[in-house]
């Protein structure tokens, strides 16, 4: 066993805290998945290492990766071409890792979806990076899908390298699991990049979230927008990072981070940490949080319409992860999320 | 392209100035149990007192440095000399203060704001207080404000004794363990139950001494339904090694009293300010705290509240504004101890000419809190591209029973309303003043008028000479 920090805020505060990053401790043993990433589209196999790519897992979580699995799976995205992955990690006895390292050449356009499952009874460890150089022009759109079991440990670590005019969409829903640590680091580094993430969550029983978001503006008029949403029931603790760090040379660039949190029992934990890094003058950027129970006005107008009390709350934690459906970029996932969710209600 | 306006550096004639220390008691440079001891000899301690001052040694000695606030690797402990006594008691008129000990606090307008809008006024030269008053009329009342000191010996000994450094433990960080083994002057404030103290009582901290600390401990006690304004103004001239200061508030809010504490806080740009404040308030209580930060080479500035009875209320108010060669990190923290309680948070931040500012909060609401509220706004304007403005709060909520709303933005002085003041009439400079004074007047307008024009000057001075 290995004890390792897990997604740090580039910026570090109190440690009594308990947010500068968190703590795991993970085995050393792991298999590669049975199931081989599915492909559509033009997706060439590659030798290309992007380790000067670093990841929402932070650095001391990146070298251990490195170690355990040094052999990625690597792709190029050909210039001007279009391309689908389609990943699906099915934990059950054993813990799986895999690593994905995706060039996207300029003017290309890649879309990923992975899905973390596990059959009924496993507890295992499912081990996630993605890194990807974005050159300019380029679309990545990528979407995770977290729905293990109560016993399942899910962590994912995403790096993303931007170059100019590189337009990013990332979606994360988070449904269940038992540990799931998540994020995303984006480097704007050229101009007129922009990212939009979206993240819907839902979290009961004893279940930990722990999500790290930052992304480093360098390039001029680059945009960042990072939206959470979620419900917390049961005994479960989130931690939310969402770092916008404005560098030296990032004129003319816009950032925004919010978070909107339902808490639904007294026995949850929220942790919220949005933070701006600013170095640079001619920038606008903003967070903003609300964090609160439901609201006794509109409690009292669904009550008044014929709904008990756990049928709003099912209703309301339905539609924020609802709410992210239509956004998710491919007709078999937007059909199965909205199967997913009706046994879910 | 837009042209890039530079803003030249404060000038701080006004605070800069000093007078030679010949013939002032000092003990050595660094951080000995000896000089510990002598220390705790020079102030005639009780037992209690010497022996937790060599028990904070101890603690200083293995806490750490933080790891995650400004560099402060330029102070070295080794060459700062924690106790400077003033050739001269303390004293009850400003006649009898010495000469250059009173022109110093007669530059800085104390005697005339005694005179003109104070209740009591204690002055702190180096270690020690050389002024403290109190009018009589307040006096009356039962209000005790008299030097820490004094007060250990006096009626008041077992209330400081059961109150001092048990907000603020000395195991909390390095440089409150620090503070407990060298503190000396400060005030000790007890206000009674229901006594409204209806003009503010002010404690001034001139620090004089090249590569001194000054160490002062205030604790201020209300009691029930005691109502009190504190103003707390410190300076120092500015020399080429490091000064420190490691200040101590304590504040006790009674039941349904309501205590307001002011600063501005103008240290020269060779000190490391590592203060510590914290407050306790009790049920119905409501602690305000005002804060202005323009001096200090590196500030570690978190007012912090514990919400400790049911419907207690804080709310903080605070500018920062960083200069060249500055790095303040301000904010505040508030704990939800209890149901009912709440607090707003309204921030603001100033950076220019390379200054760091940073705005570190943490809000916690506790899991037997319900009920409670939070709400927090945070500006943070940027007046050139060498600065730096960095944000970072904590919201850590255990209670589904809770309301917790926090908005930050960061950005730069709108060109069309410097635009719009120029096609007043207005310079360029006049109108980036104006624009930054109208940033600030949600905290100005909360400080007495004085202070206020104080801050206003501040600003003036600080946007002199920014015509790009």
């Amino acid at each position: 066993m290995q004890e390792l920090s897990i997604n740090p805020i580039p910026s570090p505060t109190w440690n009594r805290l308990n947010v500068n990053s968190s703590p795991i401790r993970i085995s050393d043993t792991f298999c590669l998945p049975d199931r081989a990433i599915c492909v559509e589209g033009s997706l060439l196999p590659s030798r290309e290492k992007l380790n000067t790519i670093s990841t929402s897992g932070g650095t001391s979580f990146d070298t251990w990766l490195e170690t355990i699995s040094p052999a990625a799976e690597s792709f190029t995205v050909p210039a001007g071409s279009s391309a689908l992955l389609r990943d699906d990690l099915v934990a059950d006895a054993s813990s799986i890792i895999r690593r994905v390292d995706i060039h996207a050449m300029p003017g290309s356009r890649v879309t990923i979806i992975v899905r973390q499952l596990a059959e009924e009874r496993s507890d295992a460890d499912i081990i996630q990076s993605y890194r990807i150089q974005a050159d300019s022009g380029s679309e990545i759109q990528f979407v995770q899908i977290a729905d293990g079991t109560p016993r399942n440990r899910i962590i994912t670590a995403l790096g993303i390298q931007a170059e100019e005019n590189v337009g990013i969409h990332a979606i994360q829903l988070i449904l269940q699991g038992s540990d799931i640590y998540t994020g995303g680091r984006i480097e704007l580094a050229g101009p007129s990049s922009r990212l939009s993430c979206k993240i819907a969550y839902q979290c009961d029983e004893d279940q930990l979230l722990d999500i790290n978001w930052s992304v480093p503006h360098r390039g001029e008029k680059t945009e960042s927008q990072i939206t959470a949403s979620g419900i917390l029931r049961g005994r479960s603790r989130k931690t939310f990072r969402g770092t916008i760090d404005f560098r030296r040379s990032s004129t003319g660039a816009s950032g925004n981070v919010s978070e909107d949190v339902l808490l639904l029992s007294d026995d949850a934990q929220n942790q919220t940490v949005p933070v701006i890094l600013c170095q640079e003058e001619d920038v606008a950027g903003s967070h903003g949080a609300s964090i609160g129970r439901l609201s006794e006005e509109m409690l009292y107008y669904m009550q008044s319409r014929g709904l008990s009390e756990s049928e709003i709350i099912q209703i309301l934690s339905r539609s924020r992860l609802a709410s992210v459906i239509p956004l998710v970029p491919d007709e078999p996932t937007r059909a199965w999320l909205t199967q997913r969710l009706a046994i879910d209600a | 392209m837009t042209e890039k306006t530079y803003v030249d550096d404060i000038n701080r004639s006004l605070y800069d100035f000093r007078y030679d220390e010949d013939g002032y008691y000092k003990v050595d440079e660094g951080l000995t149990p000896e000089i510990v001891l002598q220390i705790s000899a020079e102030k005639n301690d009780p037992e209690w007192m010497r022996d937790f001052r060599l028990h904070s040694l101890e603690c200083y000695r293995h806490l750490q440095v933080p790891d995650w606030g400004p560099d402060i690797s330029g102070l070295n402990m080794d060459e700062i000399v924690t106790y400077v006594r003033p050739k001269t008691g303390i004293s009850a008129k400003w006649s009898d203060v010495p000469d250059e000990i009173k022109d110093t606090f007669e530059r800085l307008g104390i005697p005339q704001a005694e005179r003109e809008s104070l209740a009591g006024v204690g002055a702190q030269y180096d270690s020690e207080l050389v002024y403290h008053n109190v009018r009589e009329e307040v006096a009356a009342q039962g209000v005790i404000y008299t030097d820490l000191e004094s007060a250990l010996h006096g009626p008041y000994a077992d209330m400081i004794r059961e109150h001092f450094m048990h907000l603020v433990p000395v195991t909390d960080h390095k440089f409150a363990a620090l503070h407990g083994a060298v503190w000396s002057g400060g005030s000790f404030v007890y206000v009674p139950k229901n006594v409204r103290v209806e003009i503010p009582l002010q404690s001034y901290f001139r620090l004089n001494a090249p590569g001194a600390g000054q160490f002062e401990h205030t604790l201020i006690i209300l009691d029930e339904g005691a109502d009190l304004h504190f103003i707390e103004g410190c300076s120092a001239p500015k020399y080429n090694v490091a000064n420190l200061h490691a200040g101590c508030v304590e504040l006790y809010v009674g039941r349904h009293a309501k205590l307001r504490y002011s600063t501005i806080e103008n240290w020269s740009k060779n000190m490391y300010n590592l203060n510590t404040k914290r407050a306790l308030v009790e049920e119905g209580g409501t602690m305000e705290w005002v804060s202005g930060s323009f001096g200090s080479h590196v500030s570690y500035l978190y007012p912090t509240t514990i919400l400790r009875g049911e419907n207690a209320h804080m709310t903080y108010t605070g500018i920062t504004f960083a200069g060249a060669d500055q790095n303040l990190d301000t904010g505040m923290k508030v704990i939800h101890a209890t149901k009912n309680t709440s607090s707003i948070i309204n921030a603001k931040s100033i950076s220019k000419s390379g200054g760091i500012s940073t705005y570190r909060s943490a809000v916690v609401i506790q899991p037997n809190a319900a009920g409670s509220r939070s709400t927090a706004n945070c500006e943070s304007l940027m007046l050139d591209d060498r600065s730096q403005s960095d944000t970072i709060p904590v919201m850590d909520i255990r209670t589904s029973d809770a309301d917790v709303g926090h908005e930050a933005k960061i950005g730069r002085i709108s060109d069309e309303a410097v635009f719009y003041l120029m096609s007043r009439g207005l310079s360029e400079e006049e109108a980036r003043t104006m624009v930054v004074s109208g940033f600030a007047e949600s905290v100005s307008k909360e400080l007495p008028l004085e202070y206020a024009v104080e801050m206003n000057n501040l600003i003036r001075l600080e946007m002199k000479g920014s015509i790009g």
